[in-house]
């Protein structure tokens, strides 16, 4: 049985990523920093999947945090590394925006990239084991519904990785 | 924010759903917890029956009550408390639910049952989204061996001779009849009751059905890709379906054991279904007549349809039971459910079989209901006061409401 960490466990792209590969058969780890938020995502894909499911508190915006100690958190090594970052925003409404709020959106995309490639990635590689890692920027011009298409981040944030792009809006579907 | 409606995946046929504010549930939709012991699993309430009853069957597990359609979700099957084929057996969808948490117009969450704060569990079983938001649900459910039914099919040649059918099939816990609703004279009312059980593992006899009993196997899914034009549907055309229907089966009885996605949801299997009634669309109309005056009504109602030239693409009859709660559609008699393509005068005539349903004391499923009026809907349902009284306490304000609860008078 292989286990994936999703990294950013909160949002939806990671829940939809934990769903396809608990319905193939992965163990899940799930990692957030609000682990008391991921219970009902946990309940629901051991029940619907009969997964392994664990939670872990991970913050990506620790900058105290290192590999090591991260790892050491985990209850099984990753076969799989998938950290799930996304940052939405319309363009709208951007200019009535909180940009405090935008910020932290912002350093919450950049910084797994960041905490990823020059921490994770090499670590990674040299036990070997793939990453993947999708990224996502939302952007639309009008429109109050909610948009459910996400493109891949400029590949050159992610040069290392494998990104793709994927349409979901949904947390239980998902195209790969 | 007033004038708020929980919407579960929008299966029912009318504006039940529908409001000036319409909250979708269809995103909160997990499983909470699973006891595989003792047959209870808790789940937010926009999980969809479909994904409620995978879960459930492979660990060999069903519901105990399950409407025509697994595209519906758990707050959409308590709000209308569904039935289905085991309604005389096995009661409505509230009468398996043991708790359910709602969110009142106040914000507060509430947990209710039949032991704890029953009168808003008995109002919001039923009550089409009127008390507040269902947000989370306990159901208990039933054992399964196999995931096969045995089924029965049985044709009579006329409405009486199917009706004897369908009361000899009481025993069965699982029945209901399809009836045609064109062809006149001596075979009027003629039909097939499909009637049925749990197939238990010596039942099976296909070798890939014994190695696993609780795994079907996946089936085609038809699609209707495009709308059919609106003369598709026409007295020639559905007389013709009607005589393949119910002669398709050459001998007056058939057994076969089938699967339970054969058995509870043959509609599912086709996609866009609806397409097939063109772009002006179809109205569903379900009544029950109390079992007393049944046969007398139904020669009555199907009689004026018969005549009216106005067809119905789909009928089915069944006989029901008891409906708790205060709303309740079912009573012990017959329900004919049928499917109306919209066609010039069909409303006009509609109004009067509202008429003969309340002559004889019937009502109409408010679940299907897109047009009662306030006068029938006060006048047959015989609980409203009740629950109107119920509704007031808990909404008083009227912030839960729906295009039909202001149509039929239940708020304003």
């Amino acid at each position: 049985m292989s286990n994936l960490l999703v990294l950013g466990a909160t949002s939806d792209v990671a829940q939809a990523l934990a769903h396809r590969f608990a319905a193939h058969g992965f163990n899940i780890v799930l990692a957030a920093r609000e682990t008391d938020r991921l219970a009902s995502v946990m309940s629901d894909l051991e029940i619907r999947y009969n997964a392994q499911v664990h939670t872990v508190e991970f913050n990506a915006l620790d900058y105290g945090m290192t590999i090591l100690t991260f790892t050491m958190t985990l209850p099984a090594k990753p076969d799989l590394w998938w950290p799930a970052c996304s940052a939405t925003w319309e363009a709208r409404t951007w200019r009535k925006a909180d940009f405090s709020r935008s910020r932290e959106e912002l350093l919450t995309l950049i910084t797994p990239a960041r905490f990823l490639c020059s921490t994770l990635w090499p670590t990674i590689l040299r036990n070997a084991g793939p990453v993947q890692s999708l990224a996502s920027v939302l952007w639309r011009e009008t429109g109050d519904a909610r948009v459910t298409t996400f493109t891949a981040a400029p590949k050159a944030a992610f040069s290392c990785l494998s990104v793709r792009a994927c349409a979901t809006g949904c947390s239980s579907r998902m195209c790969m | 924010m007033d004038g708020i409606i929980a919407r579960g995946n929008g299966g029912c046929y009318g504006d039940s759903a529908l409001a000036p504010n319409v909250i979708s549930t269809l995103r909160y939709n997990k499983f909470l917890d699973f006891d595989a012991e003792a047959g209870i699993i808790q789940c937010q309430a926009g999980v969809l029956l479909s994904d409620l009853v995978a879960v459930i069957v492979e660990k060999g597990w069903f519901l105990a009550v399950t409407p025509g359609t697994k595209m519906i979700t758990v707050g959409g099957a308590i709000a209308s408390d569904v039935h289905g084929k085991a309604q005389h057996h096995a009661g409505n969808f509230s009468d398996h639910l043991l708790e359910m948490d709602v969110m009142l117009a106040d914000g507060s969450l509430v947990t209710c049952s039949k032991e704890e704060n029953p009168e808003l569990f008995w109002t919001t079983a039923g009550g089409m989204g009127l008390t507040g938001i269902i947000l989370h649900a306990r159901i208990k459910l039933i054992p399964l061996e196999t995931a096969y039914f045995k089924q029965q099919s049985i044709k009579a040649e006329n409405l009486d001779k199917l009706m004897d059918l369908i009361e000899d099939s009481e025993p069965w816990p699982y029945s209901v009849a399809w009836i045609d609703c064109i062809t006149r004279g001596k075979n009027m009312g003629r039909g097939v009751i499909m009637r049925g059980d749990h197939a238990r593992l010596s039942d099976l006899t296909d070798d890939r059905q014994k190695q696993a009993p609780l795994t079907l196997k996946p089936k085609l899914k038809l699609n209707v890709p495009i709308y059919f034009p609106d003369f598709a549907l026409n007295s020639l055309s559905m007389k013709i379906f009607n005589n393949l229907y119910y002669h398709k089966q050459i001998p007056t009885k058939v057994e076969a054991i089938v699967g339970y996605n054969t058995f509870f949801y043959p509609l599912d299997s086709i996609q866009n279904w609806n397409r097939i009634y063109g772009k002006r669309g179809f109205v569903q109309y379900q009544f029950i007549l109390p079992k007393d005056n049944s046969r007398q009504g139904m020669h009555e109602i199907l009689g004026r349809i018969v005549d009216s030239g106005i067809v119905s693409f789909l009928a089915v009859l069944k006989l029901y039971g008891k409906q708790n709660g205060y709303l309740p559609f079912a009573m012990e008699g017959y329900s004919l459910a049928l499917d109306f393509p919209i066609v010039d005068g069909l409303f006009e005539f509609l109004d009067q079989l509202d008429e003969i349903v309340l002559s004889y004391g019937g009502r109409l499923y408010l679940t299907k209901d897109a047009r009662m009026s306030k006068d029938m809907f006060m006048k047959s349902y015989s609980g409203v006061e009740r629950f109107l009284e119920e509704v007031d306490g808990f909404n008083s304000d009227n912030k839960f409401r729906s295009f039909q609860s202001d149509r039929i008078g239940v708020t304003s």
